[in-house]
């Protein structure tokens, strides 16, 4: 008995590192190469010759082909604040709204935003473009920001956790002469935090890594997103370029995200978790 | 005193920007779908005209195809590969974090990242793939040109990323099976391949279908993967609903044949999500 629970137990460890070693090969490739000489790229080394910076002084002190990596992190940064802030502020009242008041509609609005829910995303491009051209917003980040900010998920997120909340911590307040917005403001939101750091965390992810619609509505260099920029320099690539630049410029944009990721690598579990709606 | 406007007050704000940004575009995106629309010029009813152009173009045929075999490629493996981590990553044995971040990890990372990854190691000329296969006497390939590995490809990649979602799923799954039930069939002699196929899978039978479901949907989505590793190509074997959508609006400014296949796309899913709950869900133990 005891001997096969180890056995088990190694074969389980070999199995984990074997594709572990797999799973994270693609990052580790991008960090080892984007310290290598281009040279050790194209003549296929298994392993760098010798150690450089150079990929990333030029990353980040020059514009490859018109695109500066350090300010497609700060349009990236100034994008994902404001969705973030944005999208708190839109749906705790309204997701608070739906869980615990009682009023003509409310089932067919949550409904419906629901619904909408279901939709792939892809449908509403030629629209949204068409209303960002009448807006004058095509190629701004404000254009890239406003249509993040209706998502669902928060409202569906909040909503699960406001409903949550016993009803006599209400009453109570009621009886000590407690206001509506007093309520909303000075007792569900306090007792919302976790709920919000997730929905923070998985705005932030989202918000960063967007990916089609930013490249919809985006045309010149200088206005692109972290992400848009690297398919952008991606686009142009070819082997005789110099791949180790482009290595270098992937991880720079990736490294704000996996230092998130594992800063906040408990409340994404926890984001992803109820929304399987599974108790 | 509770007011009657405060619920109505709080959800103004929301509802402002759900109908501008999000259900009004959705109806007119419904709408241009009967036109000839172009980005500019007058816009001309067609009736059902982009759907007839549409249905009896082999071109379009061909992309449907295209979504199903992506689909095919795509939902068994993940679905196979997230349940099969979720069981080694359940439970607590030591390093079980370290591995846990790493399996999780790729659900963070950019598509223009991975697919520049990607791409590199599988290059024609430097890719250090071929170069590790010739190791074990495989001829080198030029994945990304060749119809066939084109596509299994692009599906690796997306299983890549999206299975630490799944996992995620299954591993809340399998907290809420009881432990006594494995002490039990433990006791009963029953092997740990037995216990697998017997206890642990109908258990999770809710959680396969959600997460069958959610694959299904998302896999007809598929697009960020497809524009960074083929463009649609080689001779349009990649060339999906979502990527074909983006090549007629975005690259032809065709926006009312656009829309139409928006329409189709969001009618598939409708269709194949009722079936699967339909015929996975009632059979629910």
């Amino acid at each position: 008995m005891f001997r096969t629970r180890t056995a088990s137990l190694t074969t389980r460890y070999i199995v984990l590192i074997v594709l572990g070693l797999i799973w994270v090969s693609p990052l580790l490739a991008i960090f080892i190469f984007s310290f290598a000489p281009n040279q050790d790229i194209l003549r296929m080394e298994i392993f760098p010759t010798s150690f450089t910076l150079d990929h990333y002084t030029t990353v980040l002190t020059t514009n490859m082909r018109g695109v500066s990596i350090p300010s497609s992190l700060v349009n990236s940064t100034i994008i994902v604040v404001i969705q973030v802030l944005g999208i708190l502020i839109l749906d705790t009242p309204a997701a608070y709204a739906l869980a615990r008041s009682k009023f003509a509609g409310r089932e067919l609005i949550f409904g419906l935003i629901l619904m909408t829910m279901m939709m792939p995303g892809h449908i509403i491009l030629m629209s949204l473009y068409e209303l960002m051209a009448n807006m004058s917003l095509v190629n701004t980040i404000p254009g890239i920001i406003l249509p993040g900010l209706p998502r669902v998920i928060g409202i569906f997120l909040l909503r699960q956790f406001f409903r949550q909340i016993p009803d006599e911590l209400e009453y109570a307040a009621r009886v000590d002469g407690a206001s509506d917005w007093q309520i909303f403001l000075r007792v569900m939101v306090p007792l919302a935090r976790p709920a919000l750091a997730t929905l923070t965390v998985i705005t932030v992810l989202y918000s960063w890594n967007n990916f089609l619609w930013p490249l919809v509505i985006i045309n010149t260099p200088e206005m692109m997103t972290a992400p848009i920029a690297m398919a952008y320099l991606n686009s142009g690539t070819n082997s005789t370029q110099n791949y180790a630049d482009l290595l270098a410029a992937a991880f720079v944009t990736t490294l704000p995200v996996i230092l998130f990721f594992f800063v906040a690598q408990d409340r994404i579990v926890q984001g992803i978790s109820p929304t399987s709606g599974i108790k | 005193m509770r007011s009657k406007v405060f619920p109505y007050l709080l959800l103004a704000p929301y509802l402002i920007f759900f109908v501008v940004f999000l259900a009004y575009p959705i109806l007119r995106g419904g709408y241009m779908s009967f036109f000839d629309w172009g980005i500019l010029g007058p816009k001309e009813y067609l009736g059902l005209g982009n759907y007839i152009d549409l249905f009896s173009d082999d071109r379009f045929w061909r992309v449907l195809g295209n979504s199903f075999v992506f689909m095919l490629l795509y939902v068994p493996p993940v679905i196979i590969v997230s349940m099969f981590l979720a069981v080694l990553l359940h439970g607590f044995i030591p390093g079980i974090g370290i591995f846990r971040s790493i399996f999780f990890l790729p659900m963070v990372i950019n598509v223009s990242v991975s697919a520049i990854a990607i791409k590199w190691l599988m290059d024609p000329q430097i890719g250090l793939l071929n170069r590790f296969l010739d190791i074990f006497g495989i001829a080198p390939q030029t994945w990304l040109n060749q119809q066939g590995w084109a596509m299994f490809v692009v599906s690796l990649v997306v299983i890549w990323s999206s299975s630490g979602f799944n996992i995620i799923i299954f591993l809340a799954g399998l907290e809420n099976i009881s432990k006594e039930i494995y002490e039990a069939a433990e006791v009963d002699g029953s092997t740990p391949f037995t216990t697998f196929f017997r206890i642990t899978i109908p258990l999770l039978r809710p959680v396969i279908l959600l997460v069958t479901v959610l694959s299904v949907i998302g896999s007809l989505q598929v697009f960020g993967e497809i524009f960074m590793l083929t463009g649609g190509g080689p001779f349009g074997s990649t060339t999906v609903l979502a990527y074909y959508l983006y090549e007629q609006g975005f690259n032809n400014f065709e926006f009312g044949l656009a829309a139409a296949v928006g329409v189709v796309m969001t009618g598939i899913i409708a269709v194949l999500t009722f079936i699967q709950f339909r015929f996975l869900g009632e059979r629910e133990v």
